[in-house]
């Protein structure tokens, strides 16, 4: 009778623990908020729902550098939150083993907005877009089947992945929508031009001047709020001999799109020198100074620019002010994305 | 005694109509066989010579076959469990795929070879195409749908390397390509996709090693080895 009793208890506990453990997996959703006036985002929410767990593991594995080669690097090291996740003052990014990379860290800000990624827009999916420099070898340099094994075997990234998909199973498809959860988070729209158009805030006349200006020439690419229409063009920057780089030919091969890279977004671009799909231009004034007086036109070269840009030196003045505006301090500050602290703190161990 | 003879009887019905049920769907095995010419293909030990005499030793055979359709005799189709499969010449279990079929005999088989575009637009995939498989562009997304990594003193690739990485989804770069395939006498055995690696490097199109030891982006090249590589199958019943 006691026997039977103490089975019976075991198998109710089990029944019980087994119905204990489904309850657990409850994730807590964000809700993400599309901000007051902007358009519909393109990434498909539906199937990848952002959930706290989720974003958790995603930075968790942003700011990793063992998942590099040679364990140096992590994404944060070239996306670095007070550079709008670009490389602070870094022409070309550095990968493993000395490599410098081909381009620019492009900063990760509304990436919900865009369509294809990559200064080519070679990458069609933003759960996709971890794997190219993962694995690239002069980025990050590593195995993909290494990396599942060391997110397997690592004391606490399988309770991260049960935390944010319910098991323990290190897949793929969970690295890249754990990676999206996060850079998902990363929305802009913060700044003093943001507060302006709220109606928080007032420009200064330079910063107004400078807005009249930029919406005569400027924002036919540029386009409000998030600051690029999304499109390739070749703004007239020769080819540069040692890297080659032809742009968006290089994955249409179509030779119309030699040289063109896509329009950057101009949010934060205060803080993100040096400027250019390779770096090229190390400050503002000398993105200007190109548009006025160095646009090269070949072939391919934006119907809008074909005489270069027309800028006085007055109207460069409160163009820079302007764009001062755009400056998201909420952004490049905000605790949560987990850039603030360690981030820069690792700067120290690994050589820039 | 009614009531155990109703059972008998029930008993009885059931058995014929399992039985029916039985005879009515026939698992057929479709096998995939890798050949030079009529060589059988071995990996890393054995050098053969291509069409254009130019030796070459494989270390590696990996393709997709996808949307696998049969027709029986009376032109109703049969459709494999999976989608799609990766075919791995290393990997013997991914040689054999399983269909359900009629009792009637097949006299046609159909795929692509390749991956669809709607899966390529999707963001990560799992299963055979999970990019762990080894078959999936990073840099500019998409799927590498036939893969041969080999070695040729025709070469002049480094190492002598001679890699064909076949795929792209994108207009003016499709490499997806659909196989049709019809049997000489209807089978009602297990079938045999014979794929004759000859064909290749020249078949619809005469790419020489010596010329083209490479090819790992999408475009022209990737166009022009999928027409050869949709040359290279065949049907043929297990001896």
């Amino acid at each position: 009778m006691k026997q039977t009793c103490c089975i019976l208890l075991m198998v109710i506990m089990t029944v019980l623990g087994v119905g204990w453990i489904n309850i657990t997996y409850k994730p807590k959703v964000i809700a993400w908020i599309v901000p007051k006036g902007w358009p519909k985002p393109t990434y498909r929410f539906a199937q990848n729902r952002l959930t706290e767990e989720g974003v958790a593991l995603g930075k968790t594995l942003f700011f990793d550098p063992q998942l590099s080669a040679d364990g140096t690097i992590a994404c944060a090291d070239c996306h670095q939150q007070f550079a709008a996740f670009t490389t602070y003052e870094h022409s070309l990014s550095h990968g493993v083993g000395n490599h410098l990379t081909n381009r620019n860290a492009t900063a990760l800000q509304n990436l919900a907005w865009q369509s294809n990624f990559m200064q080519d827009g070679g990458i069609n999916h933003l759960d996709v877009q971890f794997l190219a420099p993962l694995t690239a070898p002069n980025e990050m340099g590593a195995d993909l089947e290494k990396v599942v094994q060391y997110l397997q075997k690592n004391s606490r990234y399988p309770l991260l992945f049960k935390a944010a998909f319910g098991d323990t199973a290190v897949t793929t498809q969970r690295i890249g929508k754990a990676f999206s959860q996060y850079l998902l988070t990363l929305v802009s729209y913060n700044s003093k031009y943001d507060k302006v158009m709220r109606g928080e805030a007032q420009f200064i006349l330079p910063e107004q001047l400078g807005y009249e200006i930029f919406k005569k020439k400027c924002v036919s690419c540029h386009r409000e709020p998030l600051f690029t229409d999304g499109s390739f063009r070749n703004i007239g920057m020769t080819l540069d001999s040692t890297l080659h780089d032809v742009g968006r030919m290089h994955i249409t091969l179509n030779a119309a799109d030699s040289l063109k890279f896509r329009v950057p977004s101009l949010r934060n671009v205060a803080v993100t020198a040096p400027y250019g799909h390779d770096g090229r231009f190390y400050s503002l004034y000398n993105v200007f100074e190109h548009y006025r007086n160095q646009v090269v036109g070949g072939p391919t070269t934006d119907s809008l620019l074909r005489r270069g840009l027309p800028l006085s030196n007055y109207e460069i003045g409160q163009l820079t002010a302007f764009l001062h505006t755009l400056t998201d301090s909420v952004f490049l500050t905000n605790p949560q994305f987990g850039g603030t602290s360690f981030g820069t703190l690792k700067m120290g161990n690994h050589p820039h | 005694m009614m009531k155990y003879l109703y059972a008998w009887l029930l008993a009885i019905v059931l058995f014929v109509a399992s039985n029916r049920a039985v005879a009515q769907t026939n698992t057929l095995l479709l096998r995939c066989k890798h050949q030079l010419g009529d060589a059988i293909l071995q990996l890393h030990t054995q050098q053969y010579r291509n069409g254009f005499d130019e030796p070459i030793t494989f270390h590696m055979l990996k393709y997709y076959l996808s949307n696998i359709v049969l027709t029986d005799t009376q032109g109703k189709e049969w459709k494999t469990k999976n989608f799609i499969y990766l075919i791995d010449e290393n990997d013997s279990t991914s040689k054999c795929i399983s269909i359900n079929v009629g009792n009637l005999p097949i006299v046609a088989v159909s795929f692509s070879i390749g991956v669809d575009s709607n899966l390529q637009t999707a963001g990560v995939q799992s299963g055979v195409l999970d990019p762990l498989k080894g078959m999936f562009w990073s840099w500019n997304t998409g799927y590498v749908y036939a893969k041969i990594e080999a070695q040729s003193a025709a070469s002049k690739a480094p190492t002598h390397a001679v890699s064909h990485h076949v795929g792209g989804y994108l207009q003016q770069q499709n490499a997806l390509r659909k196989v049709q395939l019809t049997a000489q006498i209807p089978i009602r055995e297990n079938l045999v996709l014979v794929a004759d690696l000859q064909k290749w490097f020249n078949s619809v199109h005469a790419l020489p090693i010596a010329q083209y030891p490479v090819c790992h982006t999408p475009g022209t090249l990737a166009m022009q080895l999928a027409d050869n590589i949709a040359q290279m199958f065949s049907l043929s019943k297990l001896p």
